[in-house]
């Protein structure tokens, strides 16, 4: 599987300058909490900001409130924010897979509606995917859209939907009809609809932005739905490719290692030089698959199986990342500590498991690459 | 490697699939000596050539095409000093020196060679010199780079295999040899980062053939009725190969480019770890998943793996190289910017 190497284009440098330019300003150390990449803190006036600076939505259609970018200026933008660990948690989901699956498949009217939100930063969407009994066999959703007079009746439970409480909107997918792949579609659910009830499901570090979302008789009208009746399951696939190529799957530990990295240059013990050179090699080629994956998305391809590889790959990186820093703290890192870089890689450590998970198992990743090996 | 010729490309990959079969570099090994025959039809269509400039003797083409000929030998385990020549033609021309026809060889570029009183001693470990009809050496003499030359005829050679069973003897300079030594005019670290990247090249090129390899065989190879690779456990092994071989082709194409934008110094010190640690990878999940047959000399994996640990580090050490990377990372302003670079920015202050 050979990638073709490209470089930034003069302009895309600029952007790039701007945008740290002017994070530089609006973040400046020790103004927000330090996230873990796509974990970062939910800060609806970042994300406003952000939208306004037109950071937010960036391939959206101009006639919506977006800006005709191309992946390559979302990937510098992305990069830019998750080195800093900025608080993006507001509006990830909206920019990285909403806003363009709606652009893709939604109606005039909804396109209307919600992208000119999404792209001011406004919105901020939720994933209803999983459910108690459909995680990596995503075909098994059970909650199902039943056909009423004027539009759908939802009932059943959707859970581990990251940011839901927060939200002002969740894309579920949806049961339609018995037909395994073909009776699955989507639906865009405003967050205070009567008969949905969202509660935080505990995360493994104390947090609550994991959460179960119980539906009991929604009333959705049809226009709701996003897309054909039974197209959810190919629609879902296309935004999972978009999920899994870009550098959120391994810059999550971006604001650890410059910590970490910062600290060590004092001392520079050989096997920490050794380690952050490694460390540092990995990102560095990473990234370079990740920027010609963009480059592909922009030329017009669908690089599904290249994407799978890369986060099958880059998420055990951030692991060993987090591994290789506890062990020349010394010590187990403390919740409590004073020192931000300690609280955070205490979070780490705690959190690291859900990156190889979330968003596809790197065993169903194994499996989406090997059939795209075959296929060649 | 967008910018090979893909006529070029066709061509070396034609030559080195007819010509370099798993007998020939078999017998190659067993004879412990280069295989003229292989080297005269190698030089019939010009390739060890490539990528010298024609005012040197070669027959021009960019970096990107050598790096592709020596990619594209590598890929078959050709029993051929195709890095070593090429290095040694290259210094012959910065150093202003005549040609001379090959094959050649290269020294020098691990252990310090040192100029005395107009000659050296013994350089250990240098790859086809018995073969070779001159060594062309990156050396030192007092304070100043200088490329040396020593004819055929003025050294002896103490026979030495490499764990490839490629032939890599001690040269010994006789007394009172004719050395010559000329001024290097540029820094010794260009002549090391070109022969790095060639480097990284022939292990790119291992780590995708030993992928191409492992992907065949366990489509064919059935065990409980079907093909072994349709196996989870298996297909872990297939995918880590791929992932390899994707990141270390992109990484030495990358630094290509970079080489040819500017100085290329972060970009081939990154690419000399990622790809010498890929590759290492690569040849243990591939005999992972063929299992014993891997394990035989009959069976061509070998050929590739065993290049691999011979050549992974070759000139410099893993954790020097390492540290290398590491040194760029403790100077840089912000780790992020660092691996985000373009390519031709400068080193950092």
């Amino acid at each position: 599987m050979r990638l073709t190497p490209t470089v930034l284009t003069p302009e895309e440098r600029a952007l790039k300058q701007e945008v740290s330019d002017w994070l530089d300003e609006r973040l400046p150390e020790g103004s927000y909490p330090l996230g873990l990449g796509m974990a970062g803190a939910v800060d609806p006036e970042f994300s406003k900001d952000l939208g306004s600076q037109g950071w937010i939505g960036m391939s959206l259609p101009k006639e919506f409130g977006g800006h005709g970018r191309t992946a390559v200026d979302r990937l510098i933008v992305v990069e830019e924010l998750l080195a800093r660990g900025a608080p993006i948690g507001y509006h990830w989901i909206a920019d990285r897979q909403f806003g363009p699956g709606i652009a893709a498949n939604g109606t005039e009217q909804q396109k209307r509606e919600l992208l000119p939100g999404i792209a001011a930063g406004e919105f901020s969407f939720a994933i209803g995917m999983s459910e108690p009994d459909a995680g990596s066999d995503l075909a098994s959703v059970r909650t199902r859209a039943e056909q009423v007079d004027g539009g759908w009746r939802i009932n059943g439970t959707k859970i581990w939907t990251t940011g839901a409480y927060t939200a002002t909107h969740i894309v579920a997918l949806l049961r339609t009809s018995e037909d395994r792949h073909n009776g699955l579609t989507q639906f865009i659910i405003d967050r205070h609809t009567p008969g949905l009830t969202v509660s935080p499901i505990e995360f493994i570090d104390g947090t609550k932005d994991f959460c179960e979302l119980s539906f009991v008789d929604v009333f959705l009208p049809d226009d709701r739905r996003l897309g054909e009746v039974g197209a959810g399951w190919s629609q879902n696939t296309g935004e999972l490719a978009l999920e899994r190529g870009g550098v959120d799957r391994w810059m999550t530990v971006m604001p650890l290692l410059e910590r970490w990295a910062r600290r060590e240059a004092k001392s520079a013990s050989a096997s920490a030089a050794t380690e952050l050179g490694t460390i540092t090699a990995k990102a560095w080629a990473l990234r370079g698959m990740s920027l010609s994956v963009a480059r592909m998305v922009d030329a017009g391809a669908s690089p599904v199986t290249e994407a799978a590889l890369i986060k099958e790959m880059a998420t055990r990186f951030e692991q060993s990342c987090v591994e290789t820093m506890v062990r020349h703290l010394g010590r187990t890192p403390r919740p409590d500590a004073d020192d931000p870089y300690e609280r955070l890689l205490a979070t780490a450590v705690q959190v690291a498991p859900s990156w190889t998970i979330r968003g596809g198992t790197n065993e169903i990743l194994r499996s989406v690459i090997s059939k795209g090996l075959r296929n060649r | 490697m967008s910018h090979v010729d893909p006529d070029l490309l066709d061509l070396l990959q034609d030559f080195f699939a007819t010509e370099v079969t798993p007998e020939v570099v078999d017998a190659a090994e067993r004879a412990g000596a280069l295989p003229a025959d292989l080297w005269a039809r190698a030089e019939a269509v010009e390739i060890p050539w490539i990528g010298i400039a024609e005012e040197h003797g070669g027959v021009g083409g960019s970096l990107a095409d050598a790096v592709a000929m020596v990619q594209e030998a590598a890929r078959r385990a050709a029993p051929l000093p195709l890095v070593e020549h090429h290095l040694a033609a290259w210094l012959l021309g910065l150093a202003g020196l005549e040609r001379i026809d090959g094959p050649l060889t290269v020294a020098g570029l691990r252990e310090e060679v040192t100029v005395t009183d107009g000659t050296v001693g013994p350089i250990v470990e240098v790859a086809w010199a018995a073969d070779a009809r001159a060594v062309v050496a990156l050396a030192r003499e007092d304070d100043r780079a200088v490329v040396v030359v020593l004819d055929r005829d003025s050294y002896d050679v103490e026979p030495g295999t490499d764990l490839a069973g490629i032939p890599v003897p001690t040269v010994v300079p006789g007394a009172g040899a004719t050395v010559r030594v000329v001024p290097l005019p540029v820094p010794a670290e260009q002549v090391r980062r070109r022969a790095e990247l060639l480097r990284c090249a022939q292990l790119a090129g291992l780590t995708d053939a030993i992928f191409e390899l492992t992907r065949a065989y366990v489509a064919e190879r059935h065990q409980f009725g079907k093909p072994v690779g349709s196996f989870q456990a298996v297909q872990v092994h297939t995918v880590t190969l791929a992932q390899c071989a994707s990141m270390s082709l992109l990484s030495v194409d990358r630094s290509v480019l970079a080489l040819e934008a500017g100085s290329g110094e972060f970009e081939v010190a990154a690419t000399a770890v990622v790809t010498a640690q890929n590759a290492v990878q690569a040849a243990a999940a591939a005999h992972q998943a063929h299992g014993a047959i891997g394990m035989t000399r009959e069976y061509p994996l070998q050929f590739l793996t065993r290049r691999v640990h011979a050549w992974r580090q070759r000139w410099t050490a893993q954790p020097a190289a390492e540290r290398v990377v590491g040194d760029w990372a403790f100077a840089a302003t912000a780790l992020s910017q660092l691996v985000s670079r373009h390519h031709d920015e400068g080193t950092p202050a």
